[in-house]
């Protein structure tokens, strides 16, 4: 079976898009780019007249594989009830790898949350998947992340303390970066920060 | 050994010219200014060495 490298290098990331979260998003899309992956969210299409469901599923498909992150499954201080929204798609890839056919049995996923066993008090049917733990961290993210890719790639990849002081740097130059774009630092979209990443990797790695 | 690739992004970014323009001016800066400190680091030792005379 040929699977394209489009599919074979796309990752699906499923987080919160949340201010609180952006640091460990921000970490893993880099050492997304950085491990020569290209990552994949629901932030990409902008088409208010696709359901998001199917925006997602279309996302899904299109992925070999998938990072997803449970930390912030809490109650909603205002509604009191959880954000299913990150089990829901992990459940929709779990589902495209279990009944899909050709390439998407070939998926793989990673699971983070902020402690590795917090799971099996809320979704306990994921026993047996690997749950990796980032405490919070940004820079713990990137490890986890490029290790799990550097088993998913027969290409080489960085070592995980290469790409995060990588990242470091980055962030240093972020602000001039923006100004020099006229960007707003604090308020950088999804295709923006994708580029600026990309880019700044071509020059600097 | 097989290069890494970086693998361009999924959606093009309607700044994307204004973003490679200002990635590439601050690699720039950032290389003269290097140049210019590798520069003055190499002349210490010489205006150190002038002050012993």
């Amino acid at each position: 079976m040929v699977v394209s490298l489009e599919y074979d290098k796309s990752v699906f990331i499923n987080c919160p898009f949340d201010q609180a979260y952006k640091p460990l998003f921000e970490a893993i899309v880099f050492a997304v780019f950085d491990c020569g992956f290209r990552p994949r969210c629901a932030l990409e299409t902008e088409d208010g007249g696709q359901v998001r469901i199917e925006k997602i599923f279309g996302l899904i498909g299109d992925s070999r594989l998938s990072i997803n992150d449970l930390s912030r499954v809490d109650l909603d201080s205002a509604t009191k009830l959880p954000r299913f929204n990150m089990p829901l798609e992990l459940g929709v890839f779990l589902g495209a790898r279990h009944f899909g056919h050709g390439r998407q049995k070939g998926k793989r996923c990673l699971i983070l949350d902020r402690e590795r066993y917090r799971y099996r008090a809320f979704i306990s049917d994921l026993a047996g998947q690997d749950i990796r733990e980032h405490r919070d961290e940004p820079a713990r993210a990137i490890r986890i992340v490029r290790d799990w890719l550097r088993s998913q790639s027969i290409d080489p990849v960085p070592g995980g303390r290469i790409i995060a002081d990588r990242y470091q740097a980055f962030r240093a130059q972020l602000p001039e970066l923006c100004r020099e774009a006229q960007l707003d630092v604090g308020d950088l979209i999804w295709v923006e920060y994708n580029d600026l990443v990309w880019m700044w990797l071509g020059l600097n790695s | 050994m097989k290069k890494r690739v970086l693998l361009a992004p999924a959606t093009v970014s309607p700044k994307r010219a204004l973003i490679r323009a200002a990635v590439e001016k601050v690699a720039a800066d950032r290389a003269s200014r290097n140049s210019t400190d590798a520069g003055l680091g190499a002349a210490s030792p010489r205006r150190s060495g002038s002050s012993r005379n």
